[in-house]
């Protein structure tokens, strides 16, 4: 009864709040989509290289060229914000005690990230292919799932670090 | 003013209380020890509702949710005797009210 009076009152005049704050959340934590971002990346970098060799440089060659490099501006980002999001949110003391150089190979993701993004360089966006596949390894550990190695099933084709369900 | 009264907003402190549920508290921070509802201004969560799960006379409190999903002790980090606003003595939820 007193419940429903303050919530009479309550919509009337809204009442100070505490928040019995929860940072939602949602649990759901994949470094798979880093992954396929960086894999997006070089896949844009062989597709620019591929238009290179071509050598057309007509207005339609150039809408291309800006399409493919705005692709991988984009992935970059996002492969950026899905690492900082699974450091930030997902490990926590007892992971970081256990994998203590995750700290560093954030910042190298980050790093590498960025040289990725600012040239045009199938090595350096493999580059941070590797050091995501590193951190998804060690997040697949943290939770207790074994990984494997295999190529991925479309271009480009590179090695990608995999959790072993089921 | 003598009491505080908030509406609770979020999970943290599930199952003692829900979304919704309103808890009354009064602004008498003295004798504040382990397993107290307090209300506290956070600097950087705002107003917060959570219990005392570890008293320091220098550092302050450190605070937790009921609820495992609650947003961590460490994250809260020591909450200054200062942001402590009120002990919370009752809750108004659905089913009924409880002295704490």
């Amino acid at each position: 009864m007193l419940h429903s009076l303050l919530s009479k009152l309550d919509q009337a005049k809204a009442f100070k709040t505490a928040s019995a704050h929860c940072d939602i959340p949602c649990k759901i934590y994949d470094p798979i989509s880093a992954q396929i971002s960086v894999l997006t990346m070089i896949r844009m970098v062989d597709l620019i290289e591929e238009l290179e060799k071509k050598g057309d440089q007509g207005i339609a060659a150039q809408a291309q060229l800006s399409r493919l490099v705005k692709e991988k501006e984009e992935h970059g980002l996002k492969a950026k914000e899905e690492v900082r999001v699974i450091w930030g949110d997902y490990f926590k003391q007892p992971q970081l005690e256990k994998f203590p150089k995750t700290h560093e190979l954030v910042h190298n993701i980050m790093l590498q990230a960025s040289k990725a993004k600012q040239n045009i360089s199938r090595e350096e966006t493999v580059k941070l292919l590797e050091l995501v596949n590193e951190f998804a390894d060690i997040f697949w550990q943290t939770k207790g799932v074994e990984t494997y190695t295999a190529e991925c099933p479309y271009p480009p084709s590179e090695k990608v670090v995999y959790p072993k369900l089921g | 003013m003598v009491f505080t009264l908030c509406k609770i907003v979020g999970q943290s402190m599930s199952p003692t209380l829900e979304s919704g549920d309103f808890v009354i508290g009064y602004n008498w921070k003295r004798n504040l020890g382990v397993s107290d509802l307090v209300i506290a201004d956070h600097p950087f969560y705002g107003r917060i509702i959570k219990r005392v799960i570890e008293r320091c006379s220098v550092r302050g409190f450190r605070l937790a949710g009921d609820h495992t999903l609650s947003t961590s002790t460490d994250q809260l980090g020591w909450v200054k005797p200062a942001w402590v606003k009120a002990k919370v003595f009752l809750l108004v939820k659905r089913t009924g009210v409880e002295k704490v």
